[in-house]
């Protein structure tokens, strides 16, 4: 090893309207630099180069640029939102750096210069569709953000539901940061969906989820039956922010809950509580930043280099028994096998899981291998809003 | 209404360009996306049989590649351009490419390249079709007009009355007005058969 000491840029927004995620995710790489720089098991130190962009498009790139030219970086983990990915990525290509990105998106992209440690549409939005048209029925309501996440998922809701038949009640936008959803709950108890798909993000969200839970989560006098609200995005820390009874009983189909049941994640989750605070829970997002660092690490200490090619080879190789599962990165796109879970929220603040992939999930970030009639005709004629009696089985996507 | 998820996993893709480092990266990605790929260099004469959609190197392709040339080809081409002079935008342009692909060809792009170039192809074969129509009606309408003047005469009645004689008789025999025109202007009324003022279908 030429140095001992191995500059990692850092850049989460820490403050701004995502601050919450980005201190999360944070946290979740402040854990695995610590970790790496305790353990003899590595012969080098990471030097990290923290960075807080705000929430502004431009200090993302002005800060990367920075890093890469200036201060000797080659690898920075960083970038919660996809247009922050996409306003960077020049950079990297220009330097020819990698970006560690940890977060789940839309997808649709697959980039030399970025190592992907978050999930792929197939392994959020397409498991939790498989559940709730078993588990609800098949009339949705999309309630979302105005930006491109909700719209991309929106659209991978669309084409899957009608493709088996269903409908969409409505697909509903609100400005980023609006907590104006009165209209949308009338709406919404008056159409009687099914199911309600929530890519609402931030405050939007819990103040939908506080309102939607004081009309009565659509409960009459005949039927006590609750309209379910579903997302890919919903998290433990957002589970606190909401507060009280609003917050339990919601599904979220995620790749990563605190309540997984393996010692990988009960080390995990200690270590960030005390780290970080015993009123902290750790979340996906934290959970990816905290993965990247250490597959970083042992791609470092493998290809004993830096180089960005000679990191990237070794790790394909490598596997990490990480928190949620097994996690290794797929030479075809960069992206990370990954596994799904699904889970209800509970009163204490957390989730219940309700079913888990057998295994890990190949990345198909640009849905090549999904198929929306043959996702229709696994389902078979069993297409009634039935209860979760089905045998587990998230594996479409072989 | 929108359109389902572009998806173009089986589709065959014939890539018509020397091996270099834009090949490697634009044949792993398109493999990636599910696409059957092959590899053509140098090339002369080449027919659309057996594949969807090519890929082409705009910096040294010559009209002799394409068996079609000069006709527009019959699937989706694809340009990739290194060179911007003008000279050989023109003869890229001349091809009728569907999309193009600026190089050195990167991880972005190829996606979009494929979406953008299937969807032209076939907004063009859709103008085109309506265009071959449209052409043919103004063609025939001297014609239409000949019928109808030919109904007046045979059965004493006005000119709006022969052309909704004209149409429904040529919905009645699933036949278009203009085909129809081409029998009656003709005065060949034998062929016609039982060709009549009332229509023998439409007593309700």
């Amino acid at each position: 090893m030429s140095s001992p000491g191995i500059s990692l840029g850092v850049t989460f927004s820490s403050t701004g309207s995502y601050r919450t995620i980005g201190e999360e995710m944070l946290n979740g790489a402040l854990l695995a630099i610590e970790e790496i720089n305790e353990s003899d098991a590595f012969d080098f130190t990471f030097e990290p180069k923290i960075e807080n962009p705000g929430g502004d498009l431009n200090q993302y790139r002005l800060l990367c640029e920075d890093l890469l030219r200036n201060r000797d970086v080659r690898h920075v983990v960083g970038c919660y939102t996809s247009s922050s990915r996409k306003e960077v990525i020049p950079a990297f290509e220009k330097h020819d750096a990698l970006l560690w990105y940890p977060s789940h998106y839309e997808g649709f992209e697959s980039c030399n210069n970025v190592i992907y440690t978050g999930a792929a549409p197939n392994q959020h939005i397409v498991p939790l569709i498989e559940y709730v048209l078993q588990a609800f029925g098949d009339r949705a309501y999309c309630i979302g953000s105005n930006y491109i996440w909700p719209w991309e998922n929106n659209r991978i809701m669309r084409e899957i539901v009608q493709a088996c038949r269903g409908s969409i009640v409505a697909e509903k936008y609100l400005p980023v940061g609006s907590t104006d959803v009165e209209h949308f709950i009338d709406e919404i108890l008056e159409t009687k969906p099914s199911f309600i798909f929530n890519t609402l993000i931030g405050e939007s969200s819990y103040a939908f989820l506080r309102q939607f839970h004081a009309a009565g989560r659509g409960r009459t006098m005949d039927n006590g039956r609750e309209i379910p609200v579903t997302s890919c995005t919903l998290s433990e820390p957002e589970l606190l922010s909401i507060g009280g009874e609003a917050a339990a009983g919601h599904i979220a189909c995620s790749v990563y809950f605190q309540s997984k049941d393996r010692p990988e994640n009960r080390t995990f989750v200690s270590k960030f509580k005390a780290r970080f605070g015993h009123d902290k829970v750790t979340s996906a997002d934290a959970e990816a930043s905290y993965i990247a660092v250490i597959l970083l690490a042992q791609a470092i200490r493998k290809a004993q280099s830096t180089e960005i090619e000679q990191v990237k080879q070794a790790v394909y190789t490598c596997e990490l028994e990480a928190p949620q599962g097994p996690v290794r990165i797929d030479p075809d796109n960069n992206h990370s096998y990954l596994t799904p879970s699904l889970g209800r929220s509970t009163l204490a603040g957390g989730f219940e899981i309700l079913r888990s992939a057998e295994q890990p999930v190949k990345p198909d970030p640009y849905l090549v291998r999904f198929d929306s009639r043959r996702f229709f005709e696994s389902f078979g004629s069993n297409d009634k809003p039935a209860a979760d009696t089905r045998t587990p089985n998230l594996k479409v996507i072989k | 209404m929108r359109s389902r998820l572009p998806n173009f996993r089986g589709q065959r893709c014939l890539v018509l360009h020397r091996r270099d480092n834009n090949t490697d990266v634009l044949v792993r990605k398109l493999e990636n996306l599910g696409l059957i790929v092959e590899l053509r260099w140098p090339a002369e004469g080449v027919t659309a049989e057996g594949y969807d959609v090519m890929f082409f190197d705009a910096d040294l392709g010559y009209d002799a590649i394409f068996a079609w040339s000069p006709e527009p080809p019959p699937i989706p081409i694809i340009a990739m351009m290194g060179s911007e002079a003008p000279g050989r935008i023109e003869w890229m342009l001349s091809q009728a490419p569907a999309a193009y692909l600026i190089k050195p060809i990167g991880s972005t792009g190829v996606f979009s390249a494929l979406a953008i170039a299937f969807h032209t192809f076939e907004t063009q074969r859709g103008l085109k079709e309506a265009i071959a129509d449209l052409s043919g009606r103004v063609q025939s309408r001297a014609i239409v007009f000949k019928a109808i003047l030919a109904l007046m005469e045979r059965f004493g009645i006005d000119e709006d009355e022969a052309y909704r004689l004209l149409r429904r008789e040529s919905m009645n025999r699933r036949t278009t007005v203009e085909a129809l025109s081409e029998l009656v202007a003709t005065k060949r009324f034998a062929e016609l058969g039982g060709l009549q003022r009332r229509s023998r279908t439409t007593s309700r």
